[in-house]
């Protein structure tokens, strides 16, 4: 079922907010991404789970970013 | 040849229009942008629950959302991308949702408890998706947009289009205005995807889209992490459609202000009333700048563009529809939560005070550095209480003059603190170091330009300021430091 998943990346072209507030305000975006299920790793046939709008990738060094793949319905 | 149409949801009630039988929607000009088919069926009037249904239905609703959006916002020739045509998959597979994602709508089907549901078959839901293609292919930076808020809009702005797709079709208006003549009650058209939540409900009953989102609601912003992260059917969470809610709730209550304003209140002046909004929400959404406080900024660039278009007879209207849901577009918005900090709720009391962690996390955001002071101080304004935080601190002024270097001057800046859903938190705007910064420079350029500041006895630049001498700054140790200080002000203009 319609189970939400993970997060994001921020666009070259976002602007204002002085920087502290935007990072905060992106963290708790991600954050939220995945307590809702909307941010998920690619499953092994290489599609995103049900409910997964970002896909997760976690670089060579560990980190982990979210980038937007669609929109859903719920 | 006809087919059969759902023009609203298949689970929408009684009050609202059921599957009628009509004539399908003529192609599209092969000049627009265009849907590419899947599983093409043969017209004709088919049952619910076949392929031949679902397909002409899922067309018809796509081919209608993209009709209510040319009727506020011109042709669209294009889809993001430069594309032509995205593809129309009225059923891929099993999944109770719907997506798209720049190259498709894709919608599906889940057997719950014996029932199949389709999303595919929903008006409601093929807009939504549709909405968000007709909002990508105007502003595809929102795309990637690492905000809660934009990603909230984008679900908000599909449910609008649903709702904006709903009006536009007359038998809906009429049932609705029977349901309510002033559009403020709970309905089938401000409420989205019934069906598919049906099947979520049984599926999960506790699940938050167990209960469908509501245009018409009462949900007042609170900077959306102090939300919690999940909540039972239809609450409001920290969550993007759930959080979505608050700006459909403005654009619907900017529909019932306009409509309500009307000489007369028929299905025509309906229709007149969700297009005026419609084109509103259209220019708003083209324009906003992309910032955490996103739904504000769409909200302010609606304003701008009713003036710019019709001379700001809307502007009460838009107004009061964001203030409805505490979305301060005006001078109020300067009491309006911007940016949540960590910590508990200050205190607000005769002596304002904030807890260790708050104060930690402003004086972070405010780039304090050593020797930089916060002191609190309580304040009271449109009867409300807040603590004004000052933030002293010194400007280096060596970039401005030779003669300055080694001064400062020490300026000090409000930082208004208030309460969002229990948590601290920045209203109006956190003011920005740089900007201060700038400010100080300038103002002390314009000083030594002018002949204001007396340096260290150095005559003013022109002769004028030499003739007429009207020095208001000059620099002293102030506890061992070069500081800038005002000693006088000086009333006359411009010799």
């Amino acid at each position: 079922m319609a189970k939400r998943k993970p997060a994001t990346r921020s666009s070259s072209r976002t602007r204002p907010a002085p920087p502290a507030t935007k990072s905060r305000d992106e963290a708790a975006f991600v954050e939220s991404l995945i307590a809702n299920g909307q941010a998920a790793k690619r499953r092994p046939d290489g599609s995103l789970p049900p409910g997964a709008t970002h896909e997760l990738i976690e670089d060579e060094n560990g980190e982990r970013r979210v980038v937007r793949r669609r929109f859903s319905a719920l | 040849m006809s087919i059969n149409f759902i023009p609203n949801d298949p689970s929408a009630g009684s009050t609202a229009p059921g599957l009628r039988v009509q004539a399908k929607h003529a192609n599209r000009p092969s000049t627009r942008a265009d849907f590419t088919l899947a599983n093409t069926q043969s017209e004709g009037v088919a049952a619910p629950g076949t392929a031949r249904f679902l397909f002409w239905q899922c067309r018809e609703a796509a081919l209608s959302a993209v009709d209510a959006w040319e009727a506020v916002a011109g042709n669209i020739t294009r889809w993001q991308g430069n594309r032509r045509r995205l593809a129309l998959r009225q059923d891929a597979g099993v999944d109770l949702n719907a997506y798209y994602d720049r190259t498709s709508f894709s919608f599906f089907h889940q057997a719950v408890s014996g029932t199949t549901y389709y999303s595919g078959a929903s008006t409601d839901v093929v807009s939504h998706e549709v909405g968000h293609g007709l909002l990508d292919s105007i502003r595809s930076d929102l795309w990637d947009a690492a905000f809660l808020e934009t990603g909230a809009f984008h679900e908000s702005f599909g449910d609008c289009m649903a709702v904006l797709t709903a009006l536009s079709d007359r038998d809906t208006r009429v049932k609705l205005l029977a349901v309510t003549a002033t559009l403020k009650k709970a309905n089938f058209v401000e409420a989205t995807a019934e069906n598919l939540s049906e099947a979520i409900r049984r599926l999960v009953p506790n699940h938050n889209a167990a209960e469908p989102r509501h245009a018409f609601n009462t949900f007042q912003f609170q900077i959306p992490e102090t939300l919690p992260a999940t909540g039972g059917p239809g609450a409001l969470i920290n969550e993007v459609h759930s959080f979505g809610m608050i700006f459909s709730g403005c654009f619907y209550d900017l529909i019932a202000q306009i409509f309500a304003a009307q000489s007369s209140r028929t299905e025509a002046t309906l229709l007149t009333s969700a297009r005026t909004a419609g084109s509103l929400l259209v220019a708003g959404a083209k324009t906003a700048l992309i910032a955490p406080r996103f739904f504000q900024a769409v909200g302010r660039a609606m304003t701008l563009a009713d003036d710019e278009r019709n001379a700001g007879r809307n502007r009460d209207a838009i107004r009061l529809a964001f203030q409805q849901h505490n979305v301060m577009l005006g001078s109020n918005a300067l009491l309006a939560p911007a940016a949540v900090l960590a910590g508990g709720a200050p205190s607000l009391g005769r002596a304002a005070a904030l807890k260790p962690s708050t104060r930690r996390d402003l004086a972070r955001r405010l780039r304090a550095g050593r020797g930089d002071r916060l002191t609190v101080r309580p304040v009271e304004l449109c009867g409300r209480r807040f603590a004004c935080v000052f933030h002293t601190r010194r400007v280096s002024l060596t970039p401005v003059h030779r003669r300055l270097r080694g001064v400062s001057a020490v300026t000090s800046v409000p930082v208004l603190i208030g309460d969002s859903g229990g948590s601290p938190a920045v209203m109006g705007e956190l003011p920005d170091a740089t900007t201060t910064e700038r400010e100080v420079h300038a103002f002390v350029d314009s000083l030594v330009q002018n002949g204001q500041l007396d340096l260290d006895g150095v005559p003013p630049a022109s002769p004028s300021n030499r003739a007429v001498p009207r020095v208001t700054h000059r620099i002293r140790t102030v506890g061992g430091q070069r500081t800038l200080q005002r000693v006088r002000f000086h009333c006359g203009g411009h010799p």
